[in-house]
């Protein structure tokens, strides 16, 4: 259906002498109706008259008409222009007015706080945050006083069983492409039995902490912080504050008590899975049996690197904790909020890990770990 | 019900400002609230009730002014990192804010449990399953909160408030969102519960009708001059207040907002 140019929603300006009209014509129910501020551009420099009468003769209309009138006479009020709405039909005016008182005043502007952007503010919370968490591991040690009705085996649970095959698989997944990686380049060599040393090495040294620390970032930090910012806006954690139970040590110690302990293990189970996953790959391809594979790996991974490996992954462990739990526990209180903790927390999480790991790795190197 | 009672006020609340950023919402509030009182705070939404509330509480810090509940000042507690007056008050919280990964017998014996350390195991099951009967709960001790309707929720949680036995009891909304049976049903356990403990209750609520039923003062906190405009029993509030304010949250006019005939028939252009 074709909309006849005529029948369009029109604003015309008529000035007869002094005294200035506008006169709205159209159908102003079907066609795209004018912006007010483009139409007011247009007549710019005709506007003469202080006051200026709106007259209506529309074949229909609906709430678009009343919003460009209301437009209209805000942008002319600008102007120190008054607008006449004595001439509209009795409903219209009566619906401008109700408009007009329901324009809440300006008491409630959202005004942001500013303070929670600055870069100061931000690194204070942190550091409040991680000194808070300190203290109350001290109080841990020192009153051997722990949260009870957490949950932990639950937690435990969570964190450990259920992350195992996830964790598998992504570990032999690693050991596989460690394998073909080293198995390609040492060939040209004919030192095929080395793909061993190096599928070992790399994953105790760091791809088993890393992987651990990142499958643990996916799935546990984003259930912690989750967990933790819908029950900051369902009022839980207020719940317990009110009761004088530190928030701290009732959500974020058990959580990050839990992760550190089970990542170690996760890390370990990591190693021989990858070890599993280039195994995998080299005993086809060459003439390597699986007794001297294994002997290979076991002997060129000294204890020291295996453990640097392992506490790394509890370190990251603690990191990836305190980090999801507190995005959680400052989140705002919507679902939008909550969503965002979430976002934040495995960002900030895998940054953190990769972030410390190179610390680790320039540390080692000056150590001669 | 009496204006005012010979009895050791156990909150009292002096010259309380609360601003939002830069924004004021609140100057100048003051008022002090009897053992075994019911006092209702009320107000238009976003008055400032809730935030208000916070800092009751100790969660919040006032911009000025002091508040002492039981003899201690919140504020202080939380700038010193602590972050509540164990013992003194219980909370029930908009919608209850259960603890969700709990059931409710955990939900109400977690706070015995951390408080009363001598006791036993068996005692504070048992004193949780008394306060769960109290409201009514008797028999869904194993239930978790989301297992349980609205209603139920909310009287769960007046039993996690009630758990230490506490000398306040601040209530926000407890009938929100709740029929008007249920809603009758809690001021009756709010009523039961103040002649049985001598608990005082601050109440937060739009229920007008559970405001007249239960409250034996009220305070009226307005938008407009962002202040504590009045003092007073809710009846007296609603037929002979001096304030506009006031007489529009009780009367069932509209303001100035348009008759029911208008409304009709703007509707059909």
């Amino acid at each position: 259906m074709v909309v006849s140019a005529d029948f369009s929603p029109q604003a015309r300006l008529v000035a007869d002498g002094e005294r200035c009209r506008i006169v709205l014509t159209g159908d102003w129910k079907a066609g795209p109706v004018p912006a007010a501020r483009k139409v007011l551009r247009e007549w710019e420099g005709s506007l003469s008259a202080d006051a200026i009468t709106v007259e209506i003769s529309v074949d229909a209309w609906d709430s678009r008409l009343a919003a460009f009138l209301l437009q209209l006479k805000e942008a002319l009020a600008e102007k120190g222009t008054s607008l006449n709405f004595s001439q509209l039909p009795k409903n219209l005016s009566k619906l401008l007015q109700l408009a007009k008182r329901g324009q809440a005043k300006a008491i409630a502007d959202p005004d942001l706080d500013r303070e929670q952007f600055g870069f100061t503010s931000a690194l204070r919370d942190r550091l409040a945050f991680i000194g808070e968490l300190a203290l109350e591991i001290g109080q841990l040690f020192r009153r051997k006083l722990i949260p009870y009705g957490v949950g932990y085996g639950a937690l435990f649970r969570q964190c450990g069983v259920e992350s195992l095959p996830i964790i598998a698989l992504i570990s032999f997944l690693t050991g596989t492409i460690l394998g073909f990686i080293g198995a390609v380049q040492l060939a040209a060599f004919g030192a095929t039995i080395y793909v061993a040393n190096l599928v070992a090495i790399a994953m105790a040294r760091e791809m088993a902490s890393i992987m651990t620390g990142i499958v643990l970032t996916g799935r546990i930090g984003a259930t912690f912080s989750a967990t933790l910012g819908s029950m900051r806006t369902g009022g839980e954690i207020d719940a317990l504050a009110t009761f004088g139970l530190s928030p701290v040590a009732f959500l974020v110690i058990p959580r990050v008590l839990a992760l550190a302990l089970m990542a170690p293990l996760l890390c370990i189970f990591s190693v021989f899975a990858g070890i599993a996953g280039g195994m995998a790959v080299v005993l086809p391809m060459f003439q390597i049996s699986a007794t001297q594979y294994i002997n290979q790996s076991f002997s060129s991974v000294e204890l020291g690197t295996f453990c640097f490996g392992v506490g790394k992954s509890a370190f990251f462990a603690i990191l990836i904790a305190a980090i999801a739990c507190r995005s959680g526990m400052v989140c705002e209180r919507s679902a939008v909020g909550v969503g965002q903790a979430t976002t934040r927390s495995v960002v900030a999480g895998i940054t953190a890990i990769i972030v410390a790991d190179a610390i680790f790795a320039v540390l080692a190197e000056r150590l001669h770990i | 019900m009496e204006t005012e009672r010979q009895v050791q006020p156990v909150l009292t609340v002096t010259e309380l400002a609360i601003r939002r950023g830069n924004r004021s919402l609140l100057e100048g509030v003051s008022f002090s609230v009897a053992q075994g009182e019911i006092f209702s705070i009320i107000g238009a939404s976003g008055c400032g009730k809730s935030s208000l509330l916070r800092i009751l509480l100790g969660l919040d810090l006032p911009a000025s002014g002091t508040v002492r509940l039981c003899g201690v000042d919140p504020a202080k507690l939380l700038r010193q990192g602590g972050v509540a007056v164990p013992h003194s008050y219980g909370v029930l919280f908009q919608e209850g804010a259960l603890w969700t990964s709990m059931s409710l017998l955990e939900n109400v014996s977690l706070p015995i449990r951390n408080y009363h350390r001598e006791f036993s195991d068996e005692e504070i099951t048992d004193l949780a399953i008394f306060k769960l009967a109290l409201v009514g709960l008797g028999g869904f001790e194993n239930f978790y909160p989301n297992q349980i309707s609205g209603g139920m929720a909310r009287r769960a949680a007046i039993a996690r408030a009630i758990a230490l036995d506490p000398p306040v009891l601040f209530l926000d909304e407890p009938s929100a969102g709740l029929d008007p049976v249920t809603a009758r049903q809690l001021d009756e356990l709010i009523l039961q519960l103040r002649s049985c403990h001598g608990t005082a209750v601050v109440l937060i609520t739009h229920d007008l009708s559970s405001i007249r039923r239960i409250s034996d003062r009220a305070a009226f906190l307005d938008q407009e001059s962002r202040s504590l405009l009045e003092i007073a029993p809710p009846a007296e509030m609603a037929e002979r207040s001096p304030h506009r304010p006031v007489r529009d949250f009780f009367g069932d006019r509209l303001g100035n907002w348009p008759k029911k005939k208008a409304i009709l028939q703007r509707v059909t252009p």
